[in-house]
């Protein structure tokens, strides 16, 4: 199947044959792309993994660390290529990971995010609302994932409402405003995880409003709210409560800056699902071996999106586990799973290490 | 008034400028109150209970105790029994020690106590190891005392985030300055404004590496289960952080598969790792995954093993020993003959660990070298055996000052 033909399949309707057979092949391709136009990715195949002949099933395509886009600058196209370098820092302060894209990888993105959301959001664009200051986005300097992902998304809507001034103070008279002219219609609000509980979930408002026809999408990770007590159930129930979001319009979604466009959605029984474009593996620390379904490891995530720079295969610093496979209550088929952590930073100190860094 | 020194109060991060000892030194160099002190702490830290799981804390007992001190005290002796001269402390010395190894800054403060000096020892906000304040309480309880009252004075560990305003105040009213490291630090510590005459020592960054000559060795399948046990321990005790825990790994020998006995070492290792080894595995593997494929991109490994997480050996490419990220991953060559390791050792080089080095062999090698490359060679397992000469210095009698008489 050619790669174009796959992007059009209706998401979530693989079963894991049918994935199987078109998946591995494309990602193999692309894996060979790689081999062939970045010598950094060829020396790690070879040094690293010791690979020489045909890859012949997805567990043996080479991985990276995702660490290492903080390292060094991956490519798979001649410079005058580039289009732009994504830069992303998680916390601020560390080191920004750096993604080259070109054009058509940077358009590709796009279209596949936009395959994945449209499936839960529909095609039209919706009035939006965004749990954020626009701040974020202006400060060049600060600008992380949070910025990142709040452009990425905000192409799905239109009138967007940013809910939070410069100082995050929330701005109640706007959502009065935006929840009396869409009362009852069908509206997209998104925002990170953390900010929709502290800003929107846990606000005292004295007056109504009615999001019964809103879906939610957040992102971002449960650390924060962890440490709250906050667990996904509480979290739909809050906003359930508080502005009759039905649970079942409330979507997770777990992606990163170096797989821009294969992002894992939330599914109905609140794991996160793979998408046509990616699929998950669990890597046993101890060794990188293939861990089946249920037990936890490293979360490997491959995507036959990244053509411009060699991030097809990551083994993140997420722990997490299988859940199942093409059995999922809402009819979604593919792999989904949960995130359990991360992996501690590894800080193992040196002798000239006397000061802090 | 310092707060937050041990005697007083266990460990505090706040403390106000500036540091008031007086110029009375009632200790003297190789007194017996700080032997009688030392053996004490010693015994102290031997039967805490909570010690015995933790080598590095064992070790630093028996190395307080009276008869090491005693050792130590023997070996330079000749500096007391001079007609020439008169030996007496250096006054107040400021020591910056480093956080890879909870017990240095013990050590450190023990040579100097030894030599009768006041000290300020300013150890890593970084240190959480609980047994550290278990020690601190020991210290504390001991200083209780009323015959180690004394020690009030002349013990002062205190902690604070990166101050220049507090690392110079302490620079311009002390006498010795023992800064353990690294390079970047001690330029930071070159550049504060001191007494003319302070008397400074350095640890500069170094790299350690280990070498096992086979041939040399009498019974290699006798010594082997050895061999690895205490590579096993210099590797990973401290993480391969230490700057004398090996960072790579030389095989010699001609006639021989080095390739399968460097498989077998592997494999011995990381099965050993597997079974002692209680770092979190998923962080460590990401830190060396992303250390492998950095060294790969940068051309300075040509094949790596890695087949389990808990050690990597990658072959080296070019001839200077990188630093290692720690966690167990250590760079390894095989070669024909001793002669061969020369290339791989420099100015940074401070530890050699050997097995199957004759005396003769390692003078000769030392003849052949640069007298500025390598500071000790030490059988494999002694690695991390701290002494008082350490890198090129005699800490206890740099610490002393010398009264000439005629």
């Amino acid at each position: 199947m050619k790669f174009r033909d796959y992007i059009d399949i209706e998401q979530y309707s693989l079963t894991k044959e049918k994935k199987n057979q078109y998946f591995f092949k494309l990602l193999n391709d692309l894996n060979n792309h790689h081999l062939a136009n970045s010598i950094d990715h060829k020396k790690i195949s070879e040094v690293y993994f010791h690979k020489k002949d045909e890859i012949s099933s997805i567990d043996h395509i080479p991985f990276l660390p995702v660490s290492i886009f903080k390292n060094k600058l991956l490519h798979s196209i001649s410079e005058e290529n580039i289009y732009k370098i994504l830069k992303s820092s998680g916390t601020t302060g560390s080191i920004p990971s750096q993604i080259v894209l070109d054009k058509e990888t940077a358009a590709l993105q796009t279209l596949t995010l936009s395959k994945i959301i449209s499936h839960i959001v529909g095609k039209d664009r919706l009035p939006m609302m965004i749990v954020d200051s626009k701040s974020v986005l202006k400060n060049r300097k600060t600008f992380t994932a949070r910025g990142a992902g709040i452009l990425g998304l905000s192409i799905f809507g239109k009138k967007h409402l940013y809910l939070l001034d410069n100082d995050f103070e929330l701005l109640k008279n706007e959502l009065k405003e935006f929840s009396k002219k869409y009362n009852g219609q069908k509206v997209l609000i998104f925002g990170f995880t953390f900010m929709v509980w502290q800003y929107l979930a846990s606000v005292d408002l004295d007056f109504d409003i009615d999001l019964s026809n809103a879906i939610l999408i957040h992102s971002g990770g449960w650390k924060k709210l962890q440490s709250l007590e906050v667990d996904n159930l509480t979290f739909k129930k809050t906003l359930n409560n508080k502005f009759k979001i039905k649970p079942e319009n409330i979507y997770n979604f777990y992606g990163m800056v170096e797989q821009v466009g294969s992002v894992f959605l939330e599914n109905s029984d609140g794991y996160l699902h793979c998408p046509n474009f990616a699929d998950v593996l669990i890597r046993d620390p101890k060794d990188f071996s293939i861990l089946p379904h249920g037990k936890e490891g490293l979360i490997q995530v491959l995507s036959i999106i990244p053509e411009s720079y060699p991030g097809h295969s990551l083994l993140t610093e997420d722990i997490g586990v299988i859940m199942g496979e093409d059995d999922a209550s809402n009819g979604w088929k593919g792999k989904y799973f949960k995130i359990l952590g991360r992996a501690k930073k590894a800080e193992i100190r040196g002798c000239s290490d006397t000061f802090n860094k | 008034m310092i707060k937050g020194i041990i005697p007083k109060i266990n460990y505090e991060k706040t403390f106000s400028l500036p540091v008031m000892l007086d110029n009375n030194y009632p200790i003297a160099f190789a007194d017996n109150i700080v032997i009688h002190f030392l053996n004490d702490l010693s015994k102290n830290i031997l039967k805490e209970p909570s010690f015995k799981l933790e080598p590095s804390f064992v070790a630093l007992g028996f190395w307080l105790r009276k008869k090491n001190i005693q050792r130590i005290l023997f070996d330079n002796e000749h500096i007391k029994k001079e007609n020439n001269f008169i030996v007496k402390p250096l006054g107040k010395v400021l020591h910056i020690c480093p956080s890879n190894v909870d017990t240095m800054f013990i050590y450190s403060l023990v040579l100097s106590l030894l030599a009768g000096n006041k000290n300020i020892v300013r150890i890593s906000s970084k240190l959480e190891n609980i047994y550290i304040f278990k020690i601190f309480e020991i210290f504390n309880q001991l200083i209780q005392k009323k015959d180690y009252q004394i020690f009030e004075n002349y013990i002062n560990v205190i902690t604070y985030e990166r101050s220049d305003i507090i690392n110079e105040e302490f620079s311009s009213n002390v006498n010795g300055r023992i800064i353990w490291g690294g390079d970047e630090t001690i330029k930071q510590f070159k550049s504060y404004s001191t007494k003319p005459k302070v008397k400074d020592l350095y640890f500069t960054d170094k790299v350690s590496l280990s070498i096992i000559n086979i041939e040399d060795i009498n019974d290699f399948e006798n010594d082997y289960n050895n061999i690895i046990k205490n590579l096993y321990n210099d590797i990973y005790t401290f993480n391969q952080k230490g700057c004398s825990s090996p960072q790579s790994l030389l095989i010699i020998g001609k006639n021989i598969d080095k390739d399968a006995i460097l498989l077998r070492i592997y494999n011995s290792i990381s099965q050993l790792a597997e079974e002692k080894y209680n770092e979190d595995i998923s962080s460590v593997s990401l830190l060396k995954l992303n250390q492998g494929v950095v060294d790969v991109i940068e051309d300075k490994v040509s094949k790596i093993i890695n087949t389990s997480n808990y050690f990597t050996l990658a072959k080296i490419k070019k001839s200077s020993m990188p630093h290692s990220c720690g966690g167990g991953y250590l760079y390894y060559d095989l070669l024909e003959s001793l002669d061969e390791s020369k290339q791989y050792i420099d100015e940074r080089t401070q530890t050699i660990s050997y097995s199957g080095l004759s005396k003769k062999s390692i003078k000769s090698l030392l003849q052949d070298i640069s007298v500025e490359y390598v500071d000790r060679i030490v059988p494999i397992g002694k690695a991390l055996d701290f002494d008082y000469i350490w890198d090129g210095y005699n800490i206890l009698v740099e610490m002393t000052t010398l009264k000439s008489i005629k």
